[in-house]
């Protein structure tokens, strides 16, 4: 029966392999990370299938580190799109839990009085991709957020989870396996028990730090939202009151003229005409675009801006109807011109000028430029730094929103302008 | 060019035609909307369309829809003495919202850029195969592929290769780099950037749904052009 024994091993670590796919984000693109996992796989299987049928499954499970791990955390380091504590934390938890499954599904076969390896065998046909299923349609998504959004920290985890996979795998095969040792089996199964609940932990603590940090950002849109539409009642109201008060004037401004011209004063009468235009002109709503949340942020950042004395120029071509959300999408427009603002208030009065564009073909693209006094400094990841003047902050927030969107920000600086720019997928 | 001028007021359109006749030939005039509507209804058509907005019958902004669902090619002037209908604009793809009294200098800064673009050069390029020779035109180019040193041109008439390459791509594309709708991606790729219709993690997408895979580490110079191409008044907005 130990063909059962080795047919299980190929079917974990192909199912691992998936795992890993499931779990982590690559360079690559997906077709390719297939074609590179299966070129990666088959040697991998060949090499510990060997070592298994040559040297046993203790001496197997005792060289796991050499014959698989290590190779395959090289391997995936090179594909992976993060290369810090995030893929060593990913990698460890990956492995954690295959190797809980893996050695639970072994004692499992030792429990029940079945023919060796056989319960063993259909446990892990059924469980292993039970595991990835549930990864992919339960972990995968929040799980990559959380490594979107949180960028610090993954390292301490990554070795937390690293103790746990050695102590484990340890403790089940030295200094032989663990059936020859059943005093150590308690042991083993809180080990197991500890590793499933502290990444469990961890998992739980980092979404609800995600969720946190997302509902703060929903929040500050309300509030920006709910004081532009009640400034916009108040001034809807303004107007209300100056085109009545203008529809009762009307009657007194025709007759005013009419005596005017009967008696020949065409030029006080063309002065009076001037004077009633500029007064209607005082009624007007201005608008910015056809989306009424964009419009609402707009309105209130261009006030603020007319209010420092700051010139806008805008172009605005942003349909009703957006393909993402308006409300996450206005959170990046109020940082951008928060920011803009900010720098601009600083130079003297006639240099105060803040161009922005936005067209909806191809795709929704945004500009904002400004011109700034300073020295702009860069992070390593190509981000202006908070703590400078004319960057101001925000674009951490804004690189967040690329991140989850598939958007992506530029950042120039040319002959005294700071521009970024804003591109939806 | 043929410009047309449509405005209610009689004096405005008089007046608006006189400038317009200073610079450009003799523009059609329409003092309502219906006739305009009908003209094009017969198979008239204008390069620009200069639009009062306000208007007892129908309003500009109304005429430029109905125009647009005839004929999409034409550039829409507005003219308005309000700013009420500027965001409506946008709707109908307005080239531009053009205040009253109107500038002689302003509308004939539009009208050349318009002009401009109606008369870009598109020359077409030889492209030397092993069983001819064939005459390409630049904006029916997708993109082009270097590949084992042959380029390989993917066009809206389909894929041509080209004879091998005796110096390096780059400068093979020189010609193709220095119009603005070109842009190198990597060692390999030479892309029309007005022809992509999106740019995802690995690849771009074109207009007529192929898409290409690229090397990682040109994406971002890619994306910066391709959105400095249009933000930029480069391309052509539909």
């Amino acid at each position: 029966m130990t063909i059962l024994r080795d047919l299980s091993v190929i079917w974990a670590m192909i199912n691992i392999a998936i795992f890993f796919l499931v779990l982590m984000e690559f360079r690559v693109p997906m077709k390719r990370l297939i074609v590179y996992s299966v070129l990666y796989m088959i040697p991998l299987i060949a090499i510990n299938l060997w070592f298994l049928l040559t040297f046993g499954p203790t001496k197997m499970a005792q060289s796991l580190f050499f014959i698989m791990l290590l190779p395959t955390v090289i391997f995936y380091f090179f594909l992976s799109k993060y290369r810090d504590g995030r893929f060593l934390y990913s990698f460890f938890l990956i492995s954690d839990l295959n190797a809980d499954l893996t050695m639970l599904t072994y004692l499992l076969d030792l429990a029940v009085p079945a023919p060796r390896y056989l319960v063993m065998f259909l446990s892990r046909l059924f469980l292993f991709p039970l595991l990835n299923i549930y990864a992919y349609r339960r972990l995968r998504r929040p799980y990559l957020l959380v490594q979107h959004s949180v960028d610090r920290g993954w390292g301490a985890f990554a070795v937390a989870a690293a103790l746990f996979d050695i102590l484990a795998v340890r403790l089940f095969s030295r200094p032989d396996m663990i059936e020859n040792r059943p005093d150590d089996l308690v042991l083993l199964l809180i080990v197991i028990a500890l590793t499933l609940l502290t990444n469990w932990y961890i998992f739980s603590a980092l979404n609800a730090q995600r969720k946190l940090h997302e509902m703060h950002e929903r929040e500050a849109v309300f509030l920006i939202q709910t004081s532009q539409l009640q400034l916009r009642i108040e001034e809807s109201n303004r107007m209300k009151s100056l085109l009545a008060i203008e529809r009762h004037d009307l009657r007194h401004r025709m007759h005013a003229l009419y005596t005017m011209l009967l008696d020949g004063r065409v030029k006080d009468a063309l002065a009076y005409l001037q004077k009633s235009d500029e007064q209607i002109a005082d009624t007007q709503l201005s608008h910015w675009c056809k989306n009424t949340v964009l419009d609402a942020i707009f309105s209130y950042y261009f006030t603020q801006a007319k209010n420092r004395s700051i010139k806008i120029e805008a172009d605005l071509n942003i349909p009703e109807q957006l393909e993402t959300d308006a409300t996450e999408l206005s959170t990046v427009f109020a940082n951008v011109l928060e920011n803009a603002i900010h720098a601009v208030e600083a130079l003297p009065e006639e240099r105060r000028v803040i161009r922005c564009k936005c067209i909806r073909h191809p795709k929704l693209m945004f500009r904002v430029s400004n011109p700034y006094c300073g020295e702009i400094k860069w992070s390593a990841d190509g981000l202006p730094l908070p703590a400078d003047k004319p960057a101001g902050t925000g674009s951490r927030s804004i690189a967040a929103y690329c991140e989850r969107h598939g958007a992506w920000c530029d950042y120039k600086v040319r002959d005294g302008w700071f521009t970024i720019q804003l591109t939806q997928p | 060019m043929k410009i047309c001028i449509c405005d209610d007021d009689k004096r405005d359109l008089t007046a608006l035609r006189a400038v317009v006749r200073q610079r450009y030939s003799e523009p059609a005039c329409f003092d309502n909307p219906k006739g305009l509507l009908d003209e094009v209804a017969d198979g008239l058509r204008f390069d620009v369309y200069i639009l009062d907005v306000v208007m007892p019958d129908m309003n500009g902004i109304h005429l430029a829809r109905l125009l647009r669902s005839m004929d999409g090619a034409g550039r829409i002037i507005f003219l308005t003495s309000s700013c009420d209908y500027a965001v409506d604009s946008y709707e109908v793809g307005a080239f531009y919202y053009l205040m009253k009294p109107v500038q002689r200098e302003k509308l004939f800064a539009l009208l050349d850029e318009i002009d401009t673009g109606i008369t870009a050069p598109d020359t077409p390029i030889c492209v030397h195969t092993r069983e001819r020779d064939i005459m390409v035109k630049p904006n029916d180019i997708d993109y082009i592929e270097s590949m084992m040193r042959f380029p390989n041109y993917h066009t809206a008439q389909g894929t041509f290769t080209g004879l091998m390459l005796h110096r390096s791509f780059k400068d093979e594309m020189a010609p193709l780099l220095a119009l603005p709708a070109f842009c190198l991606c990597g060692a390999s790729f030479v892309l029309n950037l007005s022809h992509i219709s999106s740019i995802g993690k690995f690849d771009a997408t074109f207009h007529g749904g192929q898409s290409v895979t690229l090397p990682r580490s040109a994406l971002p110079k890619l994306r910066t052009a391709w959105t400095d191409y249009w933000m930029d008044g480069e391309g052509f907005q539909k």
